[in-house]
């Protein structure tokens, strides 16, 4: 943890939007448009965290869990209701303007590139807007441009980039004038493998070697595996949990798998391990990994039986994840 | 310096975008020298035969009011950008207001350049004018210099009512065609093709009172040596306006605002 004041300081942080209640029958629609019949939402309800400069952290949560809103929050183009947001000393929905010139923020599902220029125009009306100088800039844009291959692209019209540039591109543009923060939301959705892992390697460069702290809201649970040690998960507009991704799955996953062929099918019975599967001469097994460690497993297994192959699986994040959601809350602790 | 830079690369934007659309903007040119044209012709057929003025108007300055008008309307007159309705709609509006300028500097800065990128129509525009033999020149040199003066504020009351136009969206919503009764309106009660000396009194009364005719017929009226009640009284009616619609358009924006930021849109 760092020693100095941490970077992002959210301090139960509640969001309430008013919506109009819609009629029903005849003219619904209508009289909707003319109602005053408000419902209040609850959107995000009493959040708390903090995080120090340098961090990586996943801000995760099904769909509708209040996420966005809170990011919104964090950006400044939300104000909240109540609670205490401060981002590197200002408050950002009062001072969203200065707050602006600390932060990046991408967002997956929209672009901040201007569409019909080359992408070059893009970049050089963001180091204006910003004040990037001139030298500084050059350096900075012609890095971030190879590390992201966009040599080639940069005189295409952002409208006519696939997906996969146009997203590389809005990196390469939030990161021109070195915000300390970056906000990415949603930076993988709809890219493909390749474009996927190159966007994730940026992002974990970036957070390493230039030390900007990042934020990443995700879906793809791969993401967070390659990236975050530290994850926020929210639910209701609630914390869920806030700690490391390692202690969570040892928490709640704390089963791993060893997966066995042997050469003539059998049951496997060995001490501190049971079988869950067998599939002809295929045998699962699966143990404890906080109570036994896989090694003496495998030393117990082919001590008494005669293995043609092994493998270790590793407890599954998505599974973790989906179980949380679905159960809308953590697991009790299995004891 | 730095607010300057930031400013301008907006300008720059606005400045390039109309120029990644080289068909739409070469077809502007060609409706124009095509209006110019089309407008001369009917206006000599309505004056053949009848040598006098009509509302103090001769056939010459008819011609030459209308070829300047179109000109001026086709460089001045934009339709807004995306709206703001629009934008809170796909969600941009974040992204604007997560620039470290306004969204009002952005805007009418976006609408300079755009405007920049239109002054090659004066060349298509006086051209096709000169062509026809439709140019007659300023009353004077006091008007010529007094016209000059009046399009800059032309200048900015056009922008301000494109930029109020755009903001106002997120009320009124965009029942379809309302932007183009807007253009209609806009063009008709500026007086771009039709001078306001040939109005009838009421008609006359609700241009009057309305900005638009502060973005095109009034630098026009100048030029011919007509501003309404007095040179000084037309350029302080322009000026009033800038004042009106500015106040108008923050005040718009702030409430507009206010409603993205606390009702996130």
């Amino acid at each position: 943890m760092p020693e100095e004041a941490p970077l992002v300081e959210v301090a139960h942080l509640v969001k309430e939007f008013r919506r109009v209640r819609r009629k029903e029958g005849r003219l619904g629609g209508v009289r909707t448009l003319f109602s005053h019949d408000y419902e209040q939402v609850r959107a995000v309800s009493d959040v708390s965290f903090s995080i120090g400069a340098g961090e990586l952290v996943g801000y995760l949560g099904p769909n509708g869990a209040g996420k966005s809103t809170t990011i919104k929050m964090l950006t400044g183009i939300l104000t909240p209701t109540s609670g205490r947001v401060t981002v590197a000393g200002l408050d950002p929905s009062r001072q969203r303007r200065a707050n602006a010139r600390n932060i990046g923020v991408v967002f997956g599902q929209r672009s901040q590139l201007w569409w019909d220029l080359p992408l070059r125009e893009s970049f050089r009306a963001i180091r204006d807007l910003y004040g990037v100088p001139a030298g500084t800039g050059n350096r900075r844009e012609a890095e971030l441009v190879e590390l992201l291959e966009l040599g080639p692209i940069l005189d295409s019209p952002v409208r006519q980039l696939s997906l996969g540039q146009r997203m590389r591109g809005d990196l390469v543009a939030a990161m021109l004038y070195q915000p300390a923060l970056l906000y990415l939301d949603e930076p993988t959705v709809g890219l493909d493998v390749v474009a996927r892992t190159r966007i994730r390697e940026f992002i974990g460069r970036i957070n390493v070697e230039q030390g900007t702290t990042i934020v990443l809201t995700t879906h793809d649970l791969e993401d967070v595996e390659k990236l975050c040690r530290r994850i926020v998960l929210i639910d209701h507009g609630k914390v869920l949990y806030d700690g490391e991704l390692a202690r969570l799955m040892a928490r709640y996953a704390p089963y791993r798998e060893l997966v066995i062929t042997l050469a003539e099918p059998a049951d496997v019975r060995i001490p501190d391990a049971e079988q869950v599967e067998r599939d002809g001469p295929v045998v699962t097994v699966r143990f404890r990994s906080d109570r036994v460690r896989a090694p003496a497993i495998i030393a117990a297994v082919t001590a008494a039986y005669d293995v043609v192959d092994l493998s270790v699986v590793e407890p599954r994040i998505d599974a973790v994840i989906g179980h949380i959601y679905t159960q809308r809350g953590l697991p009790d602790d299995e004891q | 310096m730095t607010a300057i830079r930031a400013v301008y690369s907006q300008v720059r934007i606005g400045w390039r975008t109309p120029w990644a659309y080289r068909g739409p903007t070469l077809l502007t040119m060609m409706i124009l020298a095509a209006q110019i044209a089309l407008y001369t012709v009917v206006w000599r057929a309505i004056y053949r035969g009848h040598s006098g003025t009509v509302h103090g108007t001769s056939v010459d300055v008819a011609v030459a009011y209308v070829i300047l008008g179109l000109t001026v309307a086709s460089v001045l007159d934009l339709w807004p950008r995306q709206s703001i309705a629009s934008r809170v709609r796909e969600g941009l509006i974040g992204v604007d207001l997560l620039r470290p300028i306004g969204l009002l500097t952005q805007t009418l800065a976006t609408q300079v350049g755009n405007v920049a990128a239109n002054i090659p129509q004066t060349v298509i525009g006086l051209g096709m004018g000169f062509a026809l033999g439709g140019l007659v020149p300023a009353h004077g040199p006091g008007a010529a210099a007094a016209f000059v003066l009046s399009l800059v504020f032309a200048f900015a009351v056009s922008q301000l009512i494109t930029l109020l136009m755009g903001l106002s969206s997120f009320w009124t919503l965009e029942v379809g065609g309302t932007t183009m009764l807007f253009g209609v309106v806009r063009t008709f009660l500026s007086g771009t093709v039709i001078p306001l000396w040939f109005m009838p009194g009421w008609l006359r009364t609700i241009a009057d009172v309305l900005p638009f005719q502060a973005a095109t017929f009034t630098p026009l009226s100048i030029y011919f040596g007509r501003p309404t009640g007095g040179l000084l009284a037309a350029l302080g009616v322009q000026a009033g306006w800038v004042i009106v619609l500015f106040g108008l358009c923050s005040w718009v924006w702030s409430r507009a605002q206010r409603r993205v930021v606390i009702q996130g849109g």
